[in-house]
């Protein structure tokens, strides 16, 4: 049951950073949610969080992301009682700068399953752009095969006609 | 730096050199190009490996061919299968083939093991039933190595050869940015390039709707789903496209172990995967507090 709960809370939580816009932990949901204006609210709870689950987005929710830092709370209620986590995005050039997370949980369980949730955060890649960094080249797909990307240009505009 | 750019293989290529090439050096450069794609596209049906898509028969490759044979073998043999040359008609099959059909046929793709009926080895392709042999896992950086070792062979100690983003370097070292799959214009991160060569593969621009791109897992003909991107470097470019191609099947310790190299592997939730002397970085989210 706990792990069950627990698992919605980080989908939840995945769930408003792709809302915050470029976690690259949720990248293929971050990229269409680029197109939508962030919404004031997080989809925390309407994904299923979990009970009583008050999570906030600080800052400016325009169409575009302002820079700032953007903290969304988490609490749910596991079998020992009520838990809280906090989630800190710091955005600036639109781009996820640094991705923090506390949890103040005493139980030997959720600090368990909140710790796993962290230690995978940490894993995930944040992009940086490119007038940024100094680079010489650039290595990836961006480029592709001229047959290919003239073949799907002409399918998306028959698509539109 | 000056640059020499040309279209090769269906994509477009770049030279950069400290002086610009000779015209006698640029015609070589795209002949090489020209025997490649005349030997191995099978986005043409008048080349040498088309010559097996409907019948039966036994075909004769270019020098490189040994190498490359060398290297599909190794590569099929690492990822139990997963990578493998006779993969070309499970692309066709989804529509990645000559003409850009770009639209499924119904139903699976029928796999088959490389060795139920087609032999490579050296120069030599002999096929009892009709095949048509792929290999985009590992041909760009085929004709970057190729390409490399005529600048060698022509007195050239500084030059990059830049493959739309698959790189053959000598002399000046590079700061190359490795680009992120899901957000243009963001890198995920940087690495210095020397003496050798760093190959990318994704699956996000070769690919056209419902989960459909360009790397398959030969086993079951299917779209590979938990890997996003892979950069691999390597001496050799040949080597460095291959274990790019091979990193969307097997962790980065399997091919390490067997090949010298340094790789990154991202998956699509974003976690990564590098190896422990990178000489470059991976930028990520900040540890938890």
């Amino acid at each position: 049951m706990l792990t069950r709960r627990t698992t919605h809370t980080t989908l939840a939580l995945a769930a408003s950073l792709s809302l915050a816009g470029a976690l690259a932990g949720c990248a293929a949901e971050a990229e269409d949610s680029a197109a939508t204006p962030p919404q004031p609210t997080t989809d925390a709870s309407s994904s299923g969080a979990g009970d009583g689950s008050t999570d906030t987005l600080a800052g400016d929710a325009g169409t575009e992301y302002s820079d700032g830092t953007y903290t969304a709370e988490g609490s749910y209620q596991s079998p020992a009682g009520q838990e809280n986590i906090t989630l800190e995005v710091t955005l600036a050039g639109g781009t996820v700068t640094e991705v923090s997370l506390t949890s103040d949980a005493t139980n030997p369980s959720s600090k368990q399953y909140q710790g796993q949730f962290i230690s995978a955060l940490e894993g995930a890649v944040v992009g940086k752009n490119l007038d940024e960094i100094s680079i010489d080249k650039l290595a990836g797909s961006s480029l592709t095969s001229i047959g290919f990307t003239e073949a799907l240009d002409s399918i998306k505009s028959e698509a539109r006609a | 730096m000056p640059s020499f750019a040309f279209d090769a293989i269906g994509a477009p290529w770049q030279v950069d050199t400290p002086l610009p090439l000779s015209g006698a050096e640029r015609g070589a450069i795209r002949r090489i190009a020209g025997d490649f794609d005349a030997a191995w596209s099978r986005f043409r049906s008048d080349s040498t490996v088309s010559r097996l898509r409907n019948a039966p028969g036994e075909v004769t490759l270019p020098p490189e061919s040994a190498a490359l044979a060398e290297l599909y073998r190794a590569l099929y043999r690492l990822t139990e299968g997963a990578l493998s040359p006779i993969v070309g008609a499970a692309l066709e099959h989804w529509g990645y083939g000559p003409g850009y059909r770009l639209t499924p046929l119904s139903g699976a793709p029928a796999p088959r093991p490389w060795d139920s009926s087609v032999r490579w080895s050296g120069t030599t392709l002999a096929a009892d039933a009709p095949v048509v042999l792929d290999i985009g896992a590992a041909g760009k950086g085929c004709l970057a190595g190729l390409l490399a070792r005529a600048l060698d062979a022509a007195g050239h100690t500084d030059y990059t050869v830049d493959a739309s983003g698959d790189l053959a370097n000598r002399g000046t070292s590079l700061r190359v940015g490795l680009e992120h799959p899901f957000q243009p214009g963001q890198a995920i991160g940087v690495v210095e390039l020397g003496d050798g060569a760093l190959c990318a593969s994704a699956t996000n621009r070769r690919a056209w709707g419902d989960g459909l791109h360009h790397i398959l897992d030969a086993r079951t003909g299917l779209p590979v789903t938990t890997v996003a991107a892979t950069w691999v470097l390597a001496a050799d470019p040949a080597v460095a496209d291959g274990l790019a191609t091979a990193l969307f099947s097997v962790p980065g310790e399997t091919l390490a172990a067997e090949f010298a190299c340094d790789y990154v592997r991202m998956f699509t939730d974003g976690r990564v995967e590098l190896s422990p002397t990178l000489p470059g970085e991976v930028f990520r989210s900040a540890p938890a507090r």
